[in-house]
C-alpha cells in the first residue's frame, strides 16, 4: 500500500540529496580550479624566471641561476623535472639521469599541462621556447614539470570530507524529514481516527475545525456536509420506523381485540378455535415486533429521561438468565457455564440493562446448538464492568458479525421467521447499552462460537 | 354495569363492544368525539373507554370538558401515543387509567373492572351481601356455597344492587345499567328481571332479600325481610 509519509519523505530527501551532490561537486570543482591554477601560475613564473636568466652575450650563452632559489629544481627523483635545450641540444637536465617525461616533449609552449611522472605521480608541465637574441638566433627551450601531489592530495581529502559530510547530512535529513512529515500528517491521522470513532454511533456532531491545518479545512467541511446528509437519512429512517410502528398500533389493537373477543366468545364453534389460536399467536408476535420497534425508536431519539443507578451487572445477568430459563419452553439440552460470582458494579439504568441482558441472553439460548454450551462471564476493572456471553452453534459468519446489530438482520432468516426473532433484539440491546454510556460488541469465533461483550461505565464518580 | 366506548377505528370499536358485552357490560359506542361528549354527558356510565385521536373533538378535549362539568365517571384512555408526557398529560387532565395500543383484551377488561369497582368503593371483584357472594369477574353468584345460575341481565341487576347494597336503586338506574342507549326493551323489563331474581334467590334459600321501595326503586338487604313498604 502506498504511504503518504514514505512518499513525502522520499521526495524531500531525494531533492535534498540532489542539491547536496550539486553543491559538493561545485565546491570540489572550484577548489580544484583554484589549486591547479595556483600551481600553474607558479610553474609559469619559474619557467619565465629561468628563461629570463638566459642571455647571449657576445655569442656566448650566459646562465645566471645562482640566487634564483628555485626549490622546484632541486634534483629529487620523481618529484619534478627540469630541462634546458639549445637548438635541441641538452644543456641542463634535473634529475640528470631521467628521461624526458612523456607528454612534456611535444607539449605546446606557454601552456600548463598534466604530465605523468610515473608511479602514480602527476605533475604540471610548462614549456617556454624562444630564439636568442632574435628570430634567426639559436633556439632555446625550457621544459619544467612540478609535482602536483600536494594540491591533488588536498583535493582528495576535500572529496572524502564532502562525501562523509554529505552522507551524515543525508542521514540526519532522513530522520528530520520523517519527523516533520509525521508531524504534518498528524491532523490527517487525527481526522481518520475521528471518522473511525464516528462509526460506532457518534454522528450527532459535526467535526471540529479548530486547530486544523488550512489544507484539511475543506476536507472537514465536505465531511461535515456528508455527515449532515447521513444524519438526515438516519433521522428519516428512524422517523419512518417510529411512524410505521405507531400507525400499526391501532389496526393491530383492532385485530388482537377481535381475535381475543372471538376466542373467548361463548358462541365460538370448537372447530374454529385452533385457527383462531394460530391467528392470535401471529398477532401477538406482530405486537411484540411493533413494541420492539417503538422501543428502538424511543431509544434512538433519546427523548426519554435517563435514570441511572448503581447495579451489579453479574447479579443482573444471573437473575435475567434465571427468568429466561423459567419461561423457556425449548426442549434443547445445553451446558451453562456461569462465572459471575464476583461483584461487577456499574452505573446504568437498571431497566435498560435488563433489556440489554434479556435480548443478548435470549439470543444465546435461542441459537445455542443441542448439546452445546452457553458461557456467562463477568469482569470488572476501575473503568467499569463487563459481561461476556458466548454460545456454541453460531451460524453467523465472521463477515456478517458486524451486521448483527442492524435492525431486522438475521443470521438464519429462513429458519425462524417469528416475531421474537425478527432481528430487533440486538439492535435494541446496542441502543440501550449506548444510552447507558456503555458499549456492546459481537464477534464470531472459530468453531462456531458467537460472543457478545457488554461493557458499562463504573459507578465511581457518580456516587 | 354500563360502559361507553369512544373509538373511531370501527374494527376495534365493534370488537370492544362485543368483548365487553360478553363480559356482562351494557355498552354504548361511538366513533366521533362530539357525539361521545353528548353520550358521556347524558348517560350514566360506570366507565368510559376513550381514544385520544378522534374526529370532530379529540379525546383530551372531551376529557377536559366532562371534568370541567364535574362529571366523575371513571375514564380509561386508549391510545397509540406512548410518550411519557402524553400519558402524564392524560392522567393530569383527569383520566383514571391509560392503556397503550395494541393491548391484551383481558388486561383492558381487568382494568375496566377495577375502575368500575372503584366507582362503587370496592377493592376486589367479590362482593358479599348477607351470604350472597357475587364474583364480578367470573360472573358467578354463590349463596351459602351453592352456585346460582342467572342470566346475564339478572346478574347485572343483582350486581348493581349488591354494589350499592343498603341503598335504594331506582328502576331507571337499574335500566340504565343493564341496557345500552340503542336498545329498546319493554317498559316493565326491570320488574320482570327483579321478579325472576327473587324467585331464583328464594329457591336457593335467600328469600325476601330484594326489597321494594314503592315509588323509589329496589334495595338489596343483608337479611331477609317480608317488609315491602
Amino acid at each position: 500500500m502506498r504511504s503518504l509519509k514514505a512518499d513525502l519523505t522520499t521526495a524531500a530527501v531525494g531533492t535534498a540529496a540532489v542539491v547536496l551532490c550539486a553543491a559538493s561537486l561545485a565546491l570540489y570543482g572550484a577548489a580544484r580550479v583554484y589549486l591547479v591554477s595556483e600551481l600553474d601560475q607558479r610553474v609559469a613564473a619559474v619557467t619565465q624566471l629561468v628563461a629570463s636568466s638566459i642571455e647571449l652575450e657576445n655569442g656566448r650563452l650566459e646562465m645566471e641561476f645562482e640566487g634564483l632559489h628555485i626549490t622546484e629544481l632541486s634534483p629529487v627523483a620523481g618529484k619534478g623535472f627540469f630541462e634546458i635545450t639549445l637548438d635541441d641540444q641538452l644543456l641542463v637536465r634535473t634529475p640528470h639521469d631521467a628521461g624526458m617525461p612523456p607528454g612534456l616533449d611535444g607539449a605546446p609552449p606557454d601552456r600548463a599541462c598534466w604530465i605523468d611522472l610515473g608511479g602514480g605521480t602527476w605533475a604540471r608541465g610548462y614549456v617556454r621556447a624562444w630564439s636568442l637574441p632574435d628570430a634567426t638566433g639559436p633556439r632555446m627551450r625550457v621544459s619544467l614539470a612540478v609535482d602536483a601531489s600536494g594540491p591533488l592530495a588536498a583535493l582528495n581529502a576535500l572529496a572524502v570530507s564532502l562525501i562523509a559530510v554529505g552522507t551524515v547530512a543525508l542521514a540526519v535529513l532522513v530522520l528530520a524529514m520523517r519527523l516533520v512529515v509525521a508531524r504534518s500528517l498528524r491532523p490527517v491521522i487525527a481526522l481518520g481516527q475521528s471518522l473511525r470513532a464516528r462509526e460506532t454511533g457518534g454522528l450527532a456532531d459535526d467535526m471540529d475545525t479548530a486547530g486544523v491545518t488550512e489544507e484539511l479545512r475543506p476536507v472537514i467541511a465536505e465531511v461535515n456536509v456528508l455527515l449532515a446528509r447521513v444524519r438526515q437519512t438516519l433521522d428519516r429512517e428512524r422517523a419512518f420506523s417510529a411512524n410505521a410502528a405507531h400507525e400499526l398500533r391501532t389496526p393491530l389493537a383492532g385485530l388482537l381485540t377481535t381475535l381475543e373477543v372471538a376466542q373467548s366468545s361463548p358462541k365460538l364453534h370448537p372447530d374454529a378455535k385452533p385457527t383462531l389460536d394460530r391467528c392470535l399467536t401471529v398477532s401477538r408476535q406482530l405486537k411484540q415486533m411493533v413494541d420492539a420497534l417503538m422501543h428502538l425508536a424511543r431509544l434512538e431519539n433519546g427523548r426519554d429521561r435517563y435514570l441511572p443507578a448503581e447495579i451489579d451487572l453479574a447479579d443482573e445477568a444471573n437473575k435475567t438468565w434465571e427468568q429466561i430459563r423459567k419461561q423457556s419452553t425449548d426442549e434443547k439440552h445445553f451446558e451453562i457455564r456461569q462465572q459471575t460470582a464476583e461483584l461487577a458494579p456499574a452505573w446504568a439504568e437498571p431497566l435498560l440493562v435488563r433489556l440489554v441482558l434479556r435480548n443478548v441472553l435470549c439470543n444465546a439460548a435461542h441459537h445455542v446448538d443441542d448439546g452445546g454450551w452457553v458461557a456467562i462471564t463477568s469482569a470488572s476493572d476501575p473503568a467499569g464492568a463487563s459481561i461476556t456471553i458466548e454460545n456454541t452453534g453460531s451460524l453467523v459468519s465472521e463477515d456478517d458479525v458486524t451486521r448483527v446489530f442492524e435492525p431486522f438482520w438475521r443470521g438464519d432468516a429462513a429458519r425462524s421467521l417469528t416475531g421474537l426473532n425478527a432481528g430487533l433484539g440486538l439492535s435494541l440491546a446496542r441502543r440501550a447499552a449506548e444510552r447507558c454510556g456503555g458499549s456492546i460488541t459481537a464477534s464470531s469465533q472459530a468453531g462456531g462460537n458467537f460472543k457478545v461483550v457488554i461493557s458499562l461505565p463504573s459507578p465511581s464518580g457518580h456516587i | 354495569m354500563k360502559l361507553l366506548v369512544i373509538e373511531d377505528y370501527d374494527v376495534l370499536r365493534e370488537s370492544l363492544v362485543e368483548g365487553l358485552t360478553n363480559a356482562g357490560y351494557a355498552v354504548d359506542a361511538t366513533g366521533d368525539g362530539e357525539e361521545g361528549l353528548w353520550y358521556a354527558r347524558d348517560g350514566k356510565y360506570d366507565a368510559v373507554i376513550l381514544d385520544l385521536m378522534l374526529p370532530s373533538m379529540n379525546g383530551l378535549t372531551l376529557l377536559k370538558t366532562i371534568r370541567a362539568e364535574k362529571n366523575p365517571c371513571p375514564v380509561l384512555i386508549l391510545t397509540a401515543k406512548d410518550h411519557v408526557e402524553d400519558r402524564v398529560r392524560g392522567l393530569n387532565e383527569g383520566a383514571d387509567d391509560y392503556v397503550l395500543k395494541p393491548f391484551a383484551f383481558d388486561e383492558l377488561l381487568a382494568r375496566v373492572n377495577v375502575l368500575v369497582r372503584g366507582k362503587y368503593g370496592q377493592r376486589t371483584h367479590r362482593t358479599e351481601v348477607g351470604g350472597i357472594e357475587i364474583d364480578s369477574t367470573g360472573r358467578q353468584v354463590t349463596i351459602n356455597g351453592q352456585d346460582l345460575a342467572l342470566t346475564a341481565r339478572e346478574f347485572a341487576v343483582l350486581e348493581v344492587l349488591a354494589l350499592r347494597a343498603g341503598e335504594v336503586v331506582t328502576r331507571t338506574e337499574i335500566y340504565d345499567h343493564i341496557y345500552g342507549f340503542d336498545s329498546e326493551p319493554e317498559s316493565n323489563v326491570v320488574d320482570v328481571h327483579i321478579a325472576q331474581l327473587r324467585r331464583k334467590l328464594q329457591d336457593a334459600g335467600a328469600a325476601n332479600r330484594i326489597g321494594t321501595r314503592r315509588g323509589l326503586g329496589y334495595i338489596l338487604l343483608a337479611e331477609g325481610s317480608a317488609c315491602e313498604a
